[in-house]
């Protein structure tokens, strides 16, 4: 094992390699810093060029743009409140507030700092654990997988808002939305209305940019004033943020802990690792209760750290079965084929070296991209104090050319458009926003996992060992949800309503 | 105010022309179709099984041939027992040459008018066409030979699409023909392909599957070098033109369901309204896999698609790599060819039909 790690850093190190991945990663901060794009696409992209590429040059260029995803995936979500990728909407919740206040440096700081820790955890985690971790990963059946997608949609709509209670509905409302389309068992329409455009359901990335990105452009238009509230002298920076990471080095060890495990879990990591990340520092932080979701930082470092590690989970089940731990490993498979890498023991006795070779690649990306991102927190953080009517043009083309990226027809611009509305009315009324995209994407996991469930178990699905252990969750976590809302609105007595996620 | 305005429209004027002149305006001539564009490949099963394997090993030496060399991209909508995609593509992709359908299964599907297939494959513009039998395989635990189907070490669980999917047809016809009691075994839907299923195999909540041979060699085998599954147990072979189904020559050595029915009960071979339908599944196997562009697709791009499978069968590099997944080498069928045994294909006598819409649960 040693040998294989030390040959495999060895090799790693050519000037080529390093070349190829700093490219790799370029492209997945831009691709990442950019809404309705990601790691996805840039995987697809560059895949056909490597086909030639020997396969010690190809994998560092691809993991490089994976694993930097996450990281400039903040900007757009301190900046502005829109997630850059589905991984970093839990990072909005304290993020936004920070940049309002000023301090978008410091936001930037602890994020990027807490992503780079976050994903040499990851890496050295793989590297430890991947011989081992196998069996884990298989223990996770229909049954397990649909509880943890309830437990998501809970779990998100406690933590975002503060009346718990409501945000848990509106998960489970996006868990309706997410049955618009043709019908996963039989392939009949439902909730069409007879619409060609729905016939595929609704894109995700449409209705994220509409519910987020729209409703706080018009805010700000509408007050005329810039991001932050405060004068451009009181921009808070980034040293500061980054000394944030280091004091809150147990909570970034928990949340890149939670990362891993989470991001091993097949189909299901991604798109909830942030928010589990997010609940338990609420949960574990002193006064977290209090100033989560108003600006804290802690609120930062926890999901960036998280949704950088989920890189090094999800390569386990991709690496050692050929599962792909995400959307962006089933593609990564893709170019595991072409090189001729085949998933499974090979990857660690004979190919170990390769494997190793990933694992390098994952921990040098991430200190890459925040060496970059860092960079330029200050001209970043410039960008909150700019006058919006400047800069509300711009944002707002932008996001309409993201929508339309969805499908390339009309149904996308009218989908922002009606999900704009609905967004902005959910903002005016105190509505939580986030778990209704969750329930969008977890809708058809959890309606094939329960279908499946269902046929295999009968209701006994629920008395599955682990199924009971989440199940506790969630009705300890429903529980405290409801504690919460009914500790607000004693506290809310004859305050204006506020537009609160 | 006005001021304000004013900046609002000149910074939103600025940002549209900017976007809109970032690229040169093509010129009107058909210099190449495909130049500076990308083709989207439409796959009707999850990412990881048979159809993906194929369309990756498509896209990893088709683009030598289209002129333009388009960038290619994958499009996944598994799910309606694969009908969703073929479905998609009828209905909504622009006929335009840019969204080509890579799909599995159709022409069963079409031929069953499984509900959610609203597509007909008759007015799609075919391109090509792959045959390939498929191969029958077990978890170890459950059982070990045919044999131990009658007495298995405990319930067998048969994961399936959906039940109006052709391939979960397949499926249940093997045991039905083989006559394994149905308290042996349990069959569960809602599988989007042999991605899932392989997850499913491996942690053991399945047991019994069948894979085409791209799919086994993409994804199983190593599932049976692992000892996870047995080695494939029998074939569904190729159907020859007097209705007798020998075996497979890319497979010489693995026996079909029909020569296991032999060992098992020591009859000639099996016969009945079960034995009709498995005959015109194992007949659609001839096109079991396809790749056409919606109705209306102008003849530009089908004759620059066409071609190009066409050079690509005979470039020995695309070929070599079939040959690692699969065994040996693929052969395509050009679309006009393939689309015209479709009726043939589709056929099934009264008999077969009538056991297939009883399996389906639903009147053709």
């Amino acid at each position: 094992m040693i040998e294989a790690a030390t040959q495999a850093a060895a090799a790693l190190v050519s000037p080529e390699r390093i070349a190829f991945l700093f490219i790799g990663v370029v492209m997945g901060l831009i691709l990442g810093a950019i809404p309705g794009l990601g790691g996805l696409i840039g995987l697809t992209i560059l895949i056909p060029f490597t086909f030639d590429f020997d396969p010690t040059v190809a994998l560092p260029m691809l993991i490089g743009l994976l694993a930097v995803n996450t990281t400039s995936d903040t900007i757009p979500g301190v900046l502005f409140g829109v997630p850059g990728t589905a991984a970093s909407q839990a990072t909005i919740l304290d993020g936004y507030p920070m940049a309002q206040r000023g301090e978008a440096g410091r936001a930037f700081g602890a994020a990027y700092m807490a992503s780079m820790l976050g994903g040499i955890f990851g890496a050295v985690v793989l590297a430890v654990s991947i011989f081992v971790l196998g069996p884990l990963v298989l223990a996770f059946e229909s049954p397990e997988f649909f509880m943890l997608g309830i437990f998501g949609i809970t779990m998100v709509g406690t933590l975002s808002g503060k009346f718990p209670l409501r945000g848990i509905s509106i998960g489970f409302f996006g868990l309706l939305l997410a049955m618009i389309g043709l019908d996963p068992q039989i392939g009949l329409p439902r909730w069409t209305f007879n619409s060609i455009y729905l016939l595929d359901g609704l894109p995700l990335i449409t209705v994220a940019l509409g519910i987020f990105a729209i409703p706080e452009i018009a805010d700000m238009v509408i007050k005329g004033t810039q991001i932050a509230d405060v004068p451009k002298e009181a921009l808070g920076g980034r040293a500061e943020g980054i000394r944030d990471a280091f004091r809150n080095w147990a909570l970034v060890l928990r949340g890149s802990a939670m990362g891993v495990w989470i991001g091993a879990i097949p189909g299901l990591g991604g798109s909830v690792v942030d928010w589990f990340a997010y609940g338990q520092a609420r949960q574990t932080c002193k006064g977290a209760s209090e100033t989560f979701g108003k600006g804290d930082v802690r609120g930062v470092i926890a999901p960036e750290c998280a949704n950088n590690a989920k890189d090094g989970g999800a390569l386990i089940p991709t690496i050692l079965f050929g599962i792909p731990g995400s959307g962006s490993m089933a593609v990564l498979l893709v170019a595991f084929m072409i090189m001729g890498l085949k998933p499974g023991p090979a990857m660690i006795t004979t190919q170990l070296d390769k494997t190793y070779l990933m694992i390098w690649s994952l921990a040098v990306a991430n200190v890459f991209g925040t060496g970059i991102c860092l960079f330029f927190t200050p001209q970043l953080a410039k960008v909150a104090s700019i006058r919006i009517h400047l800069l509300a043009p711009v944002v707002v083309v932008v996001v309409f050319l993201a929508a339309f990226q969805a499908t390339r027809s009309l149904g996308d611009l009218v989908a922002l458009i009606v999900f704009s509305l609905l967004g902005w009315s959910m903002k005016r009324a105190g509505w939580s926003r986030p778990p209704l995209i969750l329930g969008l994407v977890l809708g058809s996991i959890i309606e094939t996992r329960l279908y499946i469930s269902l046929q295999l178990h009968g209701a006994g699905f629920l008395l599955r060992p682990v199924v009971l252990v989440i199940l506790l969750l969630i009705i300890a976590t429903v529980g405290y949800g409801a504690f919460q809302e009914r500790r607000s609105k004693q506290q809310w007595v004859k305050v204006p309503v506020r537009d609160e996620d | 105010m006005v001021g304000k305005k004013l900046t609002y429209f000149g910074v939103t004027f600025f940002t549209l022309f900017a976007f809109g002149t970032s690229r040169p305006i093509p010129a009107a001539s058909a210099k190449t179709f495909y130049e500076g564009k990308s083709l989207t490949f439409l796959i009707n099963y999850a990412p990881g099984g048979g159809t993906d394997t194929f369309a990756r090993l498509v896209e990893r030496h088709i683009g030598r041939y289209i002129p333009g060399n388009p960038g290619i991209r994958f499009k996944y909508v598994p799910g309606g027992g694969a009908t969703i995609g073929p479905t998609l593509l009828f209905n909504k992709s622009k006929p335009n040459g840019f969204v080509l359908g890579v799909f599995t299964g159709v022409a069963a599907m079409q031929a069953t008018k499984a509900p959610g297939a609203n597509f007909d494959l008759n007015k799609m513009r075919w391109v090509v066409a792959v045959g390939e039998p498929s191969v029958y395989f077990i978890r170890t635990d459950t059982a070990k030979s045919v044999k131990d189907f009658f007495k298995p070490f405990k319930k067998i669980i048969m994961p399936g699409l959906s039940r109006n999917n052709s391939k979960d047809i397949g499926l249940r016809l093997t045991f039905d023909i083989l006559r394994v009691p149905k308290e042996n075994y349990k069959y569960v839907t809602g599988y989007k392909g042999s991605g899932p299923v392989s997850l499913a195999l491996r942690s053991g909540e399945a047991s019994y599957w069948g894979a085409s041979l791209t799919s086994y060699g993409g994804r199983h085998r190593s599932l049976t070098e692992e000892g996870i599954i047995t080695p494939p147990l029998f074939q569904t072979g190729k159907l020859q033109p007097d209705g007798t189904i020998i075996r497979d020559p890319r497979i010489p050595n693995l026996p079909t369901l029909g020569e296991v029915y032999q060992d098992l009960y020591g009859r000639p071979h099996p016969t009945g309204p079960a034995w009709e339908a498995w005959k015109w599944q194992v007949g659609t196997r001839v096109l079991i896999r396809t790749a056409m562009f919606p109705p209306g697709t102008p003849d530009e791009p089908v004759g620059l698609l066409s071609e190009a499978f066409q050079a690509m069968e005979k470039d020995e590099r695309f070929q070599a790599d079939a040959k690692k997944i699969t065994g040996a080498r693929m052969i395509l069928v050009p679309g006009k060819e393939a689309k015209s045994i479709l009726p043939e294909v589709a056929t099934m006598r009264p008999e077969a039909q009538e056991y297939i819409e009883k399996l389906m649960g639903i009147k053709f």
